[in-house]
């Protein structure tokens, strides 16, 4: 909700020739569609589609603070995604490009492996996932700054993190680690009130960071020179876009730990549509995110009733399946 | 009657030296704890000379420790010389069994369903490799017996690994909840599967168990049963839900008869 | 493709001039420039030409304040540039690069809108009076009709001229363009420096590395001659077009030819390739 209102107020172009029918127009479209995917989504379960009672605790306290969590993790890897597709001019860019994912795996198994008690998972993964991006950004630091040191750091720090799970795996014949990687492979159920009570604030300051840096994120396409000549630090916007998406993305695994694909695709597929400057695909996409993964995990835990289908599988098939059509009509669209 | 002195020290000399033979021919290497059980229980823990690391009987302190049993290495095991290599499909890798094949050593995998329902016939395959027919036939014998459903306990189980994902039909969880005469409350559920949570709400179970080194993933069982699906079932309003090792209730095995009483003991 | 402004309405500021004194740059052990004392004087459009490795554009980036000298300072007005602040710098100076992005998802007026990050800053939002400038630009460079359409789908001219017209938009009274002539067919070539006579005259002071001496001469008011990090000359063209010097910087003979009112440049010496 907190995302459609803020839509609200967002001009729609940059023409000379505004025209504000036009943002009005558009704004209440996706309002009502938002609006529908909700009810849809509240409505829905095993049994079909029926007028919600939020009476009902099962109604209140399982599908609410789910549906809750599909809108933030939706939202926070979209607009994760749009913010790095600009960092690293990479339409291919994804959220673990900052190491979030990685560290947040590594401390989910880390805490099972020592079996330190009282930490909860979620807990692990966020805080896992940010001290992976500080580790990330002093490495580049190191390694002399700049875009390619932040690339190359990000694959080096998941190969590395990837292999010692799967060391840790090998000769650990504790059988918690292995229930740890199903939890972190990308499903919705989990996600409580409590955990979205904190996690909901992390993902929304990410998210102004990141919608704060924008029109940084747009100048520093032009090229590293062009944007200093703007007024543009190209170093501290690098820095802080890192930041806010970490912040966007910790919540995000906290939530649900790993989910892929998303992040990548939302942002390519609005891009298509509107176009690339970045505030505001940053913010379509947090919206077009959000309501994706909700329709997603809403098909996920109805479809193969009373299987939980694990909403990260699903959005694996059907997100590429769609994208596709989109890249060939654009490609058409061009020609 | 020095000839008969003299015939009787060859038949002793010659059924010492038999029987010497016969017991240094068996070098068996079990590759696999749930085996190892058997073999243990078969009274051939002598025979041993490697086992996994998981197994930790006593009468096996003597034998060389071969690694975990999903991590294998066909060489640590050769350099034993093994007589004879036996394991369940618990064994990885599993190319493992054909490498063993190809260098002469005899290697079986003792076969068996996955819910472990077939579990006396895996017991008479492991005595027959030993050559102790008879003994393991008793045992599966006793053994099924103590598994029979005595009475009607009728209450409705649920058994999940980490509160989510729930055993159905043809896992052990199902095979123990049929032997104490209960009614697996998953049964719609075929294997391990995960399960919605509004789903699990519909399932009234009056039992539930929780493989406890799964803590991390359901909180503890105070806490979970105050979710509010499980809240809703009768193993939640009265407090049955229980923390249990995993070996006991995932697994089909010789104490098995002990998890069935204390799963009746449970409502 | 006249440009009709007043001088309030093309340049808000007074003329800027620039000057290096003692200038030295060295990078991973190799002195790329030393003892550069040069002068840009407000309002003309200067060329910096030499031969490849001379130096030009680490000389364009330091009176872009994009890199630091590290002997000797840069002057802004007489103030070294090193105590200018980004922003401010960017309210002052515009840069087009050499090579422009390879690919940008943005169209024609939201590529000229970034001019204005200048002034509006983080967190400012373009007004009306932003958009309006943006429009009047797209005028003046006869890109109106293209203002809507995705920036990559332009060719290497009308990119150029965009990025022209985003230092117009940027609306700085100092502009440091870097090999602008590079992807420009003659036509377009033609076209680009008249543009930069018209925005000299509209007081606007203009610096650019060249590659093509010929069109330096041509069309500059003041021409720093560079070779092998070192300032040979500087001056009007025909002050610094003298046969010596230009055999000095270029290693090879020429001979100075002034015909139809143009400088020409022959080389004498001309070898077979071995």
């Amino acid at each position: 909700m907190a995302v459609i209102l803020h839509a609200v107020p967002y001009r729609d172009s940059n023409s000379p020739h505004d025209t504000n029918v036009g943002f009005s127009w558009h704004t209440a479209l996706g309002v009502t569609i938002g609006a529908a995917v909700l009810l849809f989504a509240i409505g829905m379960s095993g049994h079909g589609w029926s007028w919600p009672d939020l009476g009902d605790p099962i109604i209140a306290r399982l599908r609410l603070p789910r549906i809750a969590a599909a809108l933030v993790v939706g939202m926070s890897l979209a607009t994760a995604g749009a913010a790095l597709q600009a960092l690293f001019r990479n339409p291919l860019a994804d959220p673990g490009l900052v190491g979030t994912s990685s560290g947040a795996a590594l401390a989910v198994v880390g805490v099972m492996a020592l079996g330190i008690g009282g930490i909860s998972l979620p807990l692990a993964a966020c805080g896992g996932g940010l001290l992976a991006t500080a580790l990330l950004l002093t490495l580049a630091r190191l390694m002399g700054g700049g875009e390619l040191a932040l690339l190359l750091m990000g694959l080096v720090v998941s190969s590395f993190v990837g292999a010692v799970i799967g060391i840790l795996l090998l000769f650990s014949d504790n059988l918690a680690l292995r229930s740890a990687m199903s939890w972190l492979s990308g499903q919705l159920g989990s996600a409580d009130a409590a955990q979205l009570m904190w996690a909901s604030p992390l993902a929304l300051t990410g998210v102004a960071m990141l919608l704060i840096l924008g029109r940084d994120l747009d100048c520093l396409m032009l090229g590293e020179d062009d944007a200093r000549s703007l007024g543009v630090s190209v170093s501290r916007t690098r820095l802080l876009t890192a930041i806010g998406a970490a912040l966007v993305v910790g919540a995000a695994v906290s939530l649900s730990g790993i989910i892929a694909f998303v992040g990548m695709m939302v942002p390519n597929a609005c891009a298509l549509v509107i176009g690339g400057e970045r505030r505001r695909l940053i913010l379509i996409s947090g919206f077009v995110g959000a309501l994706f993964l909700l329709l997603m995990d809403t098909l996920a835990r109805c479809v193969a009733w009373p299987v939980d289908m694990p909403v990260g599988l699903l959005v694996g098939f059907v997100g590429p399946l769609g994208f596709l059509w989109l890249f060939h009509r654009r490609q058409r669209g061009m020609s | 009657m020095r000839t008969k002195s003299v015939l009787t020290v060859m038949m002793l000399a010659c059924a010492a030296v038999c029987s010497h033979v016969a017991h240094a021919a068996e070098r068996v290497v079990v590759l696999t704890s749930d085996v190892a059980e058997i073999v243990v229980a078969l009274g051939h823990a002598g025979d041993v000379v490697g086992h996994d690391r998981a197994a930790k009987e006593p009468e096996l302190a003597q034998a060389q420790d071969i690694g975990l049993s999903h991590a294998l290495s066909v060489d640590v095991v050769a350099q034993l010389k093994p007589t004879l290599v036996i394991g369940s499909h618990l064994a990885k890798p599993d190319a493992i069994w054909q490498k063993f094949n190809e260098i002469g050593i005899h290697a079986v995998e003792i076969g068996g369903r996955e819910d472990g329902a077939d579990y006396p016939d895996v017991i008479r395959s492991v005595g027959t490799l030993l050559g102790n027919e008879k003994q393991s036939v008793e045992l599966a014998q006793h053994w099924q017996h103590a598994m029979t459903p005595t009475g009607t306990w009728g209450k409705r189980v649920l058994i999940s690994y980490d509160g989510k994902t729930v055993a159905g039909r043809n896992t052990p969880g199902d095979v123990l909840i049929r032997a104490a005469g209960g009614i697996n409350a998953a049964a719609d559920i075929d294997g391990y599967k995960p399960l919605n949570p509004e789903a699990m709400a519909e399932l009234k179970a009056d039992v539930i168990l929780l493989a406890q080194h799964n803590r991390a993933m359901y909180g503890s069982a105070e806490e979970y049963g105050h979710r509010p699906e499980i809240a809703a079932m009768p193993a939640g309003k009265q407090g049955h839900v229980y923390e249990v090792p995993v070996h006991e209730f995932f697994t089909i095995n010789l104490q098995s008869p002990v998890s069935v009483a204390k799963l009746k003991a449970m409502d | 493709m006249r440009v009709e402004r007043d001088s309030t309405n093309g340049v808000s500021m007074p003329a800027l001039h620039q000057q290096c004194c003692d200038v030295a740059y060295i990078r991973n052990g190799r002195t790329l420039l030393s003892k550069i004392d040069a002068e840009i004087p407000a309002g003309q459009f200067t060329a910096i030409v030499g031969p490849n490795g001379a130096g030009k554009s680490t000389l364009l980036r330091l009176l872009g304040g994009l890199d630091h000298p590290n002997r000797g300072e840069v002057y802004l007005e007489q103030q070294s540039i090193t105590h200018i602040s980004a922003q401010s710098r960017a309210r002052r100076i515009g840069w087009l690069g050499q090579f422009g992005p390879s690919d940008l998802p943005l169209s024609v007026a939201q590529y000229l809108m970034l001019g204005r990050h200048a002034t509006l800053g983080r967190f400012g939002q373009p007004n009306r009076e932003d958009r309006q400038l943006v429009a009047q630009v797209l005028e003046d460079f006869d890109m109106l009709a293209q203002a809507q359409q995705a920036w990559r789908t332009l060719s290497g001219g009308e990119r150029q001229r965009a990025g022209l017209a985003r230092l117009a938009v940027q609306d700085v009274p100092l502009w440091l363009l870097d090999e602008p002539t590079n992807h420009l067919d003659l036509k377009h070539q033609i076209q680009l420096f008249q543009r930069l006579r018209e925005e000299t005259a509209a007081g606007r002071t203009i610096v650019a590395v060249l590659h093509d001496l010929s069109l330096a001469t041509r069309w500059a008011d003041h021409v720093i001659l560079l070779s092998e990090g070192r300032l040979l000359r500087q001056g009007p063209p025909a002050h610094v077009l003298q046969a010596d010097i230009l055999s000095t910087a270029y290693d090879v003979s020429t001979e100075l030819l002034y015909e139809q009112g143009l400088h020409w440049i022959k080389p004498t010496q001309l070898q077979p390739p071995c």
